[in-house]
């Protein structure tokens, strides 16, 4: 949570070349990322890429706190060594995407503004498509706040007890439909607000 | 004197939720003239916000009528929504900028008005209502009542003439209550900016409304006056969930030993009161 708000600070308040860069060289340099992910076979390729993307991490000064977003996904990557049988090179190559991937996509979140990038969704992608994101990204902070009450709620209330497993999964199976349909209303509620507030089918910002 | 120019009407609407839930808002006409400060106090449940919602054609009445600056809201409401600065009551849904700058630009930049004068006018709300300390600040971290003011202030930027406030006080610590209705009567005063507000704290009807309407049941429009003929005269608010406000009680009591002061509801208006029957007594 503390880590999302560091990545909105750093695309706000960073004042690096990258930072000023237009989010539209961004997004292709991001394409091209991905590109290079998903074709290069070669693990030596694939590190010189990482440390490219990890030199503009540093470059462009983005708050530490951020790096460890870029590690997550590698969790996901573990699954791959049993997979593998256990061979190095591809555990390694299969790292390595991962890393390329989850860096550049924090770069890309770290240095432009969630709504100039929203709005430059909005010039390929049908206006619906990315409102929804829009009022996804900013529901993940309301959420976030209602799942830590509702794990303080569930502990206080003893809705959580390892001798009463079953009753307990209940509870936590209750507390996620709640968070759902919190997480609708809130969506509803800020679509809503946005209209209130002027919005017509397009996101507008200042740093555009 | 011509007649007053009428911002709301709202005439006997019904509303019918998802799960059945009927609100009648019905009884008194509601009516708010141009400059006018309307408050509206009930119980919790009784359909306060969802006039509220008419009001901003976030809702369709099933009957009735509502017309806010002569139009329809639930059908026309592109034509006065700029017109129209809205606080609601959980402020979190609101905030949509990254940051509290961000936020309150986000009105100005989405109707069209150009960047410089954009930032002009949000710098001109940040100024008014103090909160350049929080300027650059990310949204999701602040508290309750910081999010207020800059949901307050993205409601504000723009300068409408009618501000609707659904329990802005709530979660205020009293220096902040004391900045905000000092704003509100600014504006009001200043700008004859109309407001309709839902509230609870019956100590500060008085100093933030002219009109009062009392609601109960579900939806039942049952009182409309000033607030001191609301509180001097009316004797069932306990039907409303509501006390008297302090001051009513204690004035109300002196009368009863014999000591009449009349029936201020607000401190100054006390003192003076007392003043003035000390200063007779003692010719």
């Amino acid at each position: 949570m503390i880590q999302l708000s560091y990545l909105d600070y750093s695309a706000v308040e960073g004042k690096s070349r990258l930072h000023r860069l237009s989010p539209k060289s961004k997004m292709v340099g991001m394409l091209l990322v991905l590109f290079a992910i998903v074709t290069v076979k070669s693990v030596l390729g694939l590190f010189l890429l990482y440390l490219v993307l990890l030199a503009l991490f540093f470059i462009s000064r983005i708050p530490m706190k951020i790096f460890s977003l870029t590690l997550y996904p590698l969790v996901f990557a573990f699954l791959f060594i049993f997979i593998s049988g256990f061979q190095i090179l591809f555990i390694l190559l299969i790292f390595l995407k991962v890393l390329c991937g989850s860096t550049g996509i924090v770069l890309l979140l770290a240095t432009t503004p969630y709504p100039s990038i929203f709005r430059l969704l909005g010039k390929f992608l049908p206006s619906l498509f990315v409102t929804a994101l829009f009022l996804t990204y900013r529901s993940v902070f309301i959420l976030l706040n209602v799942l830590e009450e509702t794990q303080h709620a569930l502990h206080l209330r003893g809705g959580f007890q390892w001798r009463h497993p079953w009753r307990s999964v209940t509870n936590i199976a209750n507390a996620f439909g709640h968070l759902i349909i919190k997480g609708i209303e809130s969506s509803e509620k800020m679509y809503e607000s946005m209209v209130l507030r002027g919005f017509k089918n397009k996101i507008h910002y200042r740093g555009e | 004197m011509g007649q007053p120019e009428r911002i709301v009407e709202l005439d006997c609407i019904t509303h019918i939720y998802p799960d059945m839930t009927k609100v009648q808002i019905c009884g008194l006409e509601f009516i708010v003239n141009r400059g006018e400060r309307v408050g509206i106090l009930g119980a919790n449940g009784c359909g306060k916000t969802t006039l509220l919602k008419h009001l901003m054609g976030i809702l369709t009445p099933k009957e009735g009528s509502v017309r806010v600056f002569g139009v329809d809201p639930g059908k026309e409401f592109s034509k006065i929504r700029e017109r129209m600065g809205v606080v609601m009551q959980d402020v979190d849904e609101q905030i949509l900028g990254p940051t509290v700058y961000d936020d309150i630009l986000f009105a100005p930049l989405n109707y069209g008005i150009p960047k410089t004068q954009a930032e002009a006018l949000a710098n001109d709300v940040i100024e008014k209502l103090k909160i350049e300390p929080l300027k650059r600040k990310i949204v999701h971290y602040l508290s309750g009542g910081e999010k207020k003011k800059v949901a307050l202030a993205g409601a504000l930027v723009l300068e409408p003439d009618l501000l609707i406030l659904d329990e802005p006080f709530t979660g205020l610590d009293p220096r902040s209550k004391r900045d905000l209705i000092r704003t509100l009567n600014e504006l009001n005063r200043e700008k004859r900016i109309t407001i309709i507000m839902t509230l609870h704290e019956v100590e500060l009807v008085s100093e933030v409304t002219d009109i009062l309407y009392l609601m109960h049941g579900r939806g039942d429009l049952s009182e409309r006056g000033r607030p001191e003929e609301i509180f001097g005269a009316f004797k069932d608010l306990e039907r409303f969930n509501l006390d008297e406000p302090i001051l009513t009680k204690l004035f109300k009591g002196l009368k009863s030993e014999g000591l009449d002061f009349g029936e201020p509801l607000r401190v100054d208006d006390a003192i003076q009161s007392i003043k003035k029957h000390w200063e007779e007594s003692r010719k």
